[in-house]
Parts: structure tokens; sequence; C-alpha cells
């Protein structure tokens, strides 16, 4: 791997971009649809980082299957939170529980949710899930310790426990926030052996993520619902 | 009927719903309503809000802040990930000094992209790339259903009764049959245990130890067409244009996952396009994407290496002559093409392709091609093709590698060889599997296990509770990688990586002397024989002869070592006999779901991308196929082979050729012991994880062994949501 590489670009920009100001920085994503291998490195990093239960993974690989045996072909499509600048969710939460940073990152306030799933209805992209308490280790002759091992989302280790939050929360992508305030990329982007995932400030017209936008004219999800999603996609 | 409200309007109340509203009425809403807002605007600057607000972003950051224990530099451990045969570096996170998460190490410019960190200090600030596989080994630190502690055997072989052993008991065991000759099989993967069992084996004359080698085909094969046993045919990703990948997924089945993922994803999706063409039964993750998908019949692929030879002759492309290639073309074409089940047309076409690629022209076998019996004899079909083509040319994009000296040897052939020939071992010990279950004949040497006139004494060392370690008579727990003070070299000798922090060993809480897994045992058994072993001390000497120990010492790794050790000994290599071209499996194929977590024991134990995200315990079939057996989509079928029968859904795919079924692969009973386990008499729980899944090096072909159960069909467990791209299309997770 060389040093000029597209992760090293990404590292550097993405410290340049924290320099700002928190308004004048927007974070967005951009998705290379072929350099994507469907390894699900990406999904089984945000589950280790976030530690999420059983069923919850904000980054989930997805697939598409076109054509007949044996003019098959296949595609991945990794899925976070579209992170969207008019988010519905947020128009939709009673209790004004989710709400969007001023760097574009939509975000959840689990001290206020009141799990009425309202905002997992509205969302359009199937971004969002319901922490129902579930565990790994569910009906094993032992404990498994990661069930036990506080949730450090939102700079906070949220016990495991039951009647506390994050259980009975709705839960979501959030741009891993506890990374971003130590100077890290997001779990899913760090580890993606292929960067098929590069995240960066879309308010930066030299950045990567522009560039990739803007080179392979990539598109969002949903686009004519008016949600404005800032994950980009190149399929 | 009463026009009045409980509290009249006339004592402060308001008229009932549908009646007019006076105007003293309205002016009394209007007035509560300015009042609750001047109030709530007043109350909400003096920082006493009611109800939902949003937050103040000003010191946003330091709302998110917190503590992030995960990049503490006292809680990184570097060390190098034993799940597959790549052995990638690995940075290990500790929260509250337990194993908490598995990184790339930033140290290493295999899975770290920019340079190299300076310091510790940096260090624990960064982490490389890693496969799914290798994020996950944490949770087989953790497994429920770990060993902790030593077992005997109780009833017959394989039973699964149990009783606890005392560490004194054990002693006494191993004393008794110390006197003879003791036999050691390793698994290939503990790469980190050679130097250990290099002295162990020097320290003891009796002691004979058979290392595994990791991908025996591709070894067997290169040594076939170079002539020479310390090289093997490795391709070179970055100097390719195209890459042929054979058998499996690059991510899955290769020597390095997170480089050939990368180079992959470069060649389709980066700067430069490449072809990319894939052959595999069933639309495996890179088939999906490749520009040529040659869906070849299972164990035709000799056959359809032929073809392609075939198809360069008669185009001109190749003019050589040798008579293993005149063996090869005097098979008729209609022949091959029943063998390979891939037509004329279709194979040409893919010939031209890879013509067309020169020396640049790459090529991976995967384990689906070399596992299969006659694979090794495939293997060399296909390395053939790509030397023909032009790619082991100077500066091609396949090179002869050669291999570790210590990796270099096929000492195992040995061990399984006397344990198929029939001869009887007194005592053996075998670390992991030993190496049986990733052979081609593993139904015969684990029924030599079996046997205790074959073998007297078996003693098996495990983390967890395999097939093989269920035919033994004694088990004792084993550390996982992440949990040992190692040494690792990697396969090629390209890569050596030595923990730099203190051990994690007492994460487990195994009592001692289990604490240290083999490592103890091995030091209990040599003091038992008369000799001293001490295994850190033979790590500290395999970093000296290595000649990385001042590179080590200077990060502060290792501490200055003084003297050189010896070097290791080299067996002679002994291929194995019998190398017949393969035949394709007669009936329903049974092929592997080998996705996400690739297909490796461990994987067992998995579960972060498979049961709760996307549907693993199903049985992929043709439409074909399912109206050939009368079976409908959502169908419960019985899958199976001998006493081990699999329930799993139909779900139908375009993404598998007619004729063969795929489920997973050792996900579930397929590598754990499928048996009830007691343990002084009490049964343990099975794991409800584990209900799924195959070992497909018993069962290549299914036969009638499938039938539907009752019930009928019923919709499947769906995760689809309409994402609505492009094409239109649904997604499925």
């Amino acid at each position: 791997m060389s040093h000029d590489s597209a992760k090293h670009r990404l590292r550097a920009e993405f410290a340049e971009a924290l320099r700002k100001a928190r308004r004048l920085r927007q974070w967005g994503m951009f998705i290379d649809g072929h350099a994507c291998t469907g390894c699900r490195a990406c999904q089984v990093a945000c589950v280790a980082e976030n530690n999420t239960p059983p069923a919850i993974a904000y980054m989930v690989v997805m697939e598409l299957e076109h054509g007949s045996f044996p003019h098959t072909r296949r595609h991945f499509m990794p899925k976070p939170c579209m992170h969207c600048a008019s988010p519905a969710c947020v128009l939709v939460c009673p209790v004004a529980a989710t709400y969007r940073t001023p760097d574009g990152t939509v975000v959840m306030d689990y001290m206020k949710c009141i799990g009425c799933r309202y905002c997992m209805t509205a969302c359009p992209y199937a971004s969002r899930t319901f922490d129902v308490g579930d565990e790994w280790g569910e009906g094993c002759h032992a404990e498994v310790p990661y069930d036990r091992r506080p949730s450090p989302e939102y700079g906070r280790a949220w016990p495991r426990e039951h009647h506390t939050s994050p259980i009975g929360n709705v839960r979501k992508c959030h741009h891993c926030q506890h990374r971003l305030a130590h100077g890290k990329l997001p779990a899913c982007v760090e580890a993606c052996p292929a960067t098929a995932l590069v995240f960066g400030d879309l308010n930066d017209p030299f950045s990567l993520v522009r560039e990739k936008i803007s080179h392979y004219g990539a598109h969002r999800l949903k686009e004519e619902l008016g949600n404005e999603p800032t994950v980009y996609y190149r399929t | 009927m009463s026009r009045r409200s409980t509290i009249a309007p006339e004592r402060g109340g308001f008229a009932p719903a549908g009646e007019p509203v006076t105007r003293r009425e309205f002016g009394r809403m209007a007035g509560l309503l300015g009042g609750c807002a001047l109030g709530s605007a007043l109350l909400s600057r003096a920082g006493l809000a009611i109800g939902p607000g949003r937050p103040d972003f000003g010191d946003a950051d330091t709302i998110f802040r917190g503590d992030y224990p995960l990049d503490e530099p006292g809680a990184i451990v570097l060390s190098t990930c034993l799940g597959c045969h790549g052995a990638c570096p690995v940075r290990i996170s500790r929260e509250g000094g337990v194993l908490a998460k598995i990184d790339g190490s930033p140290w290493s410019p295999r899975v770290f992209e920019g340079p190299l960190p300076s310091g510790p200090g940096e260090a624990a600030g960064l982490r490389g790339a890693l496969c799914a596989r290798g994020q996950a080994r944490l949770q087989n630190t953790h497994d429920p259903y770990r060993l902790v502690e030593p077992l005997a055997r109780e009833g017959a072989r394989g039973a699964g009764g149990w009783s606890r052993l005392a560490p004194s008991q054990l002693a006494a065991a191993l004393e008794a049959a110390a006197e003879g000759d003791l036999f050691v099989g390793v698994d290939p993967r503990q790469q980190d245990r050679q130097a250990v069992l290099a002295a162990f084996q020097g320290a003891n004359p009796r002691v004979t130890v058979h290392l595994g080698t990791s991908y025996p085909w591709l070894v067997e094969a290169s040594a076939a067409m170079t002539g020479e046993p310390g090289w093997i045919l490795q391709p070179r990703m970055e100097r390719a244009h195209g890459v042929l990948l054979w058998g499996s997924d690059a991510v899955a089945s290769g020597p390095d996952p997170v480089g050939d993922t990368l180079a992959l994803s470069r060649l389709r999706g980066g700067h430069r396009h490449g072809l990319l063409v894939v052959v595999d039964p069933r639309l495996s993750i890179a088939a999906g994407m490749a520009d040529i998908w040659l869906p070849v019949r299972p164990g035709g692929d000799t056959a359809l290496a032929w073809m392609l030879l075939r198809a360069w002759r008669e185009a001109g492309h190749i003019s050589e002559t040798s008579p293993w290639l005149e063996q090869a073309l005097q098979w008729p074409w209609r022949h091959l093409e029943q063998q390979s089940g891939l037509g004329g047309r279709m194979v040409r076409r893919a010939a031209e392709a890879l013509a067309e690629l020169g020396s640049g022209l790459a090529v991976r076998v995967g384990g689906g091609v070399g596992e299969r019996p006659g694979g090794a004899s495939a293997t060399e079909a296909i390395l053939r093709l790509a030397a023909l083509g032009g790619a082991t040319a100077p500066g091609g994009a396949m090179e002869p590698l050669r291999r570790a000296p210590s990796t270099g040897r096929r000492a195992d052939l040995a061990l399984h060889e006397r344990l198929l020939d029939g001869g009887a071992i007194e005592l053996l010990l075998l670390a992991g599997d030993g190496g049986v279950l990733g052979s081609p004949h593993q139904a015969e040497l684990m029924a030599a296990l079996a046997d205790p006139r074959r073998v007297r004494l078996l003693v098996v060392s495990a983390s967890t509770m395999n097939q093989v370690a269920g035919l033994a008579d004694i088990v004792i727990p084993d550390t996982t990688e992440h949990e040992r003070d190692g040494l690792v070299q990697r396969w090629d000798g390209s890569s050596l990586v030595r923990p730099a922090l203190p051990s994690i060993l007492s994460e487990t809480g195994l009592p001692a002397p289990w604490d240290r897994g083999l490592d103890g045992l091995l030091e209990s058994i040599a003091q038992l024989r008369g000799s001293d072993l001490d295994c850190e001390a033979a790590l500290q000497q395999a970093i000296v002869a290595s000649g990385q120990a001042d590179a080590l010492a200077a990060r502060g790794w290792v501490p200055a070592a003084e003297t050189a050790g010896p070097p290791p000994e080299v067996d002679p290599y002994r291929p194995d006999a019998a190398r017949s071209p393969a035949e394709p499996v007669e009936g329903l194929a049974f092929l592997t779901y080998r996705e996400a977590f690739g297909g490796f024991p461990e994987s067992t134990a998995q579960y972060w991308s498979t049961p709760s995200l996307r549907r693993q315990n199903a049985a992929w079939m043709h439409q074909a196929t399912a109206e050939e057996l009368g079976i409908q989509e959502g169908e419960t079928v019985l899958l199976g082979y001998g006493e081990l029968l699999q329930r799993a859904d139909v779900q139908l795919t375009e993404g598998i050729r007619p004729g063969a079924v795929a489920a997973a692969l050792g996900y579930g009973q397929g590598y754990g012991f499928d048996g009830r386990i007691t343990i002084d008499g009490a049964p343990v729980p099975p794991d409800p994880r584990r209900q799924i899944g195959f070992d497909a090096g018993q069962l290549w072909s299914l036969g009638d062994r499938i039938r539907a159960l009752p019930g009928g069909p019923r919709p499947l467990p769906s995760f689809e949501v309409l994402l609505a791209p492009p094409s239109g299309d649904c997604a499925r997770i």
C-alpha cells in the first residue's frame, strides 16, 4: 500500500475538516459500489465498535441480484443512515429525541427517546432499528462478555441493562460521534479493506469525497422524496 | 340533555365541543395561550426549558467527547490474527483488562495505508483495515462454550461423556506414556507455535512434531510444476491486468485477504479497469461482479482448464509442447464439455479474453477446488494454464514464492500417512484439529483417531470442543492467539510480529497451569521426559534467528538479544502419491456457502454478520433444481449424511448452477462437536446458536439425501427493503 493512498488522503482531509468550526463542515459519504467486494468488514466493524446487540448494525451490506442464470450479476451496497439534510425522522419525533447536528449528522438522544418508533416508520431507508434488549449469548450456558460491555455511543458508557437506555430506544448510525470527537474516522471507513467508503467534508470542494462524487456522477437513494441524503453512491 | 360541561363557563370552564364559543371564552383561551408562551420563553432563557427542546450546540464537541478507552496506549496489544493462513498483523484493544476490539495493525503496510506510526503513542490512535473474520475473532476468545478445564473421556470415543481431570491426574496419565514415542500434530494456522514446538522436539529425542501445511494442494501442485518443494506459485495482484479467480472468493480463500480485497477492488472500481473472470458453480461475491462467470460443474475444474488450453492451442495462442500438455489436449471436446458442464462458446469467449492478458494474468485457486479429492491435480492444471499463458514470465503476474523454511515441509503428511497406513501410535498430541479437518482424507483420519488400537492415547489441546477433540481421551483447554504472547511468521516468511505489551492470558480466567494452554502442557511433558523446555526462551531464540530482532527491539517489542539460535530443521518434501484428474460429482452436488466469514472452522463461533442480519441457514438452489426435486421456496428440507441431518429453508436463486445445492459451511455443528456432552454426568446444554451448518469435507454429493419436511412452504423471514436504486430492483439484506 502506497503512502499517497486514498485512505491516507482521507485521514489528512478529515483532520483538516475537524479544525473548522462545526457549522462550516458538512459530513458526507461516498460509497463506491464498484470497489465494494461484499466482505462485510464495515458491518462487523460497526457492531464491534458500537457494541450493538443482535439484529442491529448501523452499517448493513445489502445485496442485489440481477438477471437469470447464467447471466446473473450481483452487487453489494453498504447502507448506513443517509443522514439526510431534511430528515423525515426528525420531523415526526414527538419528543425531539432525534435531531441533526450542525455538521450534518442525524443523532439520537437516548434520554429523551420514548421508543414510539415513529421515526422508524418515517425513514424511507429503513436505517433505524429498535433495541428490544436481545443478547448474543441468549440461551448459552455461560455469559458472553461483550453482551455486558457498555456501548460507547455519544461519548457515554451506556450500560447494557434492561429498562436502561439504549434498550427500549431506537438506534441508528451516528457517524461514530465518539470517534469523531477524538479525531478518528468512523469505524466502518477505517475497516474497509477496499476503501470503498469515503467519508469527508462535503463543504470542501477539494476533498476526496467531493472529487469522487463529481468524477463518478454519483447518485443518492430515493432523491425524489426530497430528504436530501448526504450519502452518495456509485453503482 | 345538559349543555354544561363539568366546569361551567361561568365558573371558569369551557363550552363542550361543538358548542359556539362565546366572546368571553375566546378571550380567556387567548390569554391562557399567550401566558403559556411567554412563560415558556422566559423559562427557556433562564435555562429551565420544560419538555423537548433542541440542545445547545455551542459545546457539542464536549457533549460527545467522553472517554475512549479503546485508544489508551496501555490498552493496546499488537499481535497477529490466526483466523486464516494469512496471519494479518492486528491491533488488539482492551477495555478494563478485557479483550474488546480487534483492528488491523498500524505498524504493518499489509493492512495500514499511510506512513507507519513513529511511536507507540501515535500507533495507539491509528488502526488498519481488517476483514470481517479477523475482527470477529473476538467472539472466539469470548465463546461461552470455551474449554476451561482438562477433561478425561468416559465411555467410548466420541460418545461425549467427560469427567473433570485434576492436574495431578493428567500428569500421572502423561507420565505413564512418557517413556514411549510422542507424536505431535499441529493445526497449520497455529504458526506462532512453530518455534516452541521445534525447541520441544529438539530437546526430546522421542518426540516427533508434525507441523501442518497451509494450502497443501497449492504446495503439491507448485512442486509438481516447478520441481522445487520450497516454492509455490502465487499471484502478484498489483501487477495484474486481469484476475482469474478459480473456485472461491479472494477474500475467503487467499492467504492475504486484506491485500486481495484491495487489489480486486482497485482492479474493478479503481483507477484501472481490469478483467475479472470467476470460475465457481455458485454466484459467489466475486462471481457476481465478474466480467465473465463460468459456472463450472462441481468437480469439473480440470476439464475446464483443459478446455481453455485447447481453445488457446486452436487459436494459436500457445505453441509449446510437453507430455503433460499433449495428454491434456487429447481429450475429446465433447467429453470435456460434459465434464465441465459448460458450453464451448462460453469457454472460447473466456479463453480469448484471458489470452489477451498475457503475462498480466493472475490466477488464484481457492480451497473449494483444492480440498476436494484430486484437488492437487486440478490445481496443477490451473497453474499450468497460467504458466502457459505467460503469467510466470519475468515481470508477470504470477511468480514463484519461497516459503519459510519452518513451513517448507509436508510433515503433516507423515503423520497422516502413518494414521492411514494402519500404524499404531502410542501417544498422540494434537493442537487444534491437527490439520485433520482440512485434509482431503478427513473421513479416514477421523476413523483412525476413533480407533483405540490405532491411537492408544489421544490428547487434544483446543480452545473449544471440535470434532477431533470429541474423539480424544484427554482434552486440554488451550488459548486463542490473542491470549498468548507469541511469535508469528507468515508462511512465506515475509512478516514477523510479536506482541509488545504484557500478556492478556489472565482474561480467560483459566486456572493455572491451563492459563498458558499448550505451552504449559509442553513444558510439563518435557519435564516428565527429563528435559527442560522454556517456551519463552524458545521464542526469543527464534526472533534472533529470524534476523529481525534489532528492528523489534528498537520498537521495544522484544528485549535486545545477544546470540543467534540454530536455523530450524527442514524435512524433505513428501508429495502425496495419488494424482488423478478429478471427476465431476454425480447426482445433486453439495456446495458450501462461504461468505462473509469464509470457510474456516472458527467461523462456527462468529455471528456478527450472519444469523440476525441475513439468512444463513438456507439451502440455496436454482428454480430448475427445486422443480426437479418437487420442492418449493420456503419449504423446510432435511439435508444430510450419516446421522448428521440438518434442517434448512429452501431459498431459490438465479446465482447457482442447476443441479447443485449450497448451504452454510461449518456454521454450527459442522466443525463443532455435534453430539451431546456430559461432564461428570451432568449434561452440558447445547449451544443454541449452532443448529445449522455442514462440513463439506465429508459431503460432495447429496444424491437423494434431501427431502422436504411436512408443513409445506411458508414465507421466509425477510428483511427486504425497497430502496429503489436506479435499476428499480429490490435490494435484499
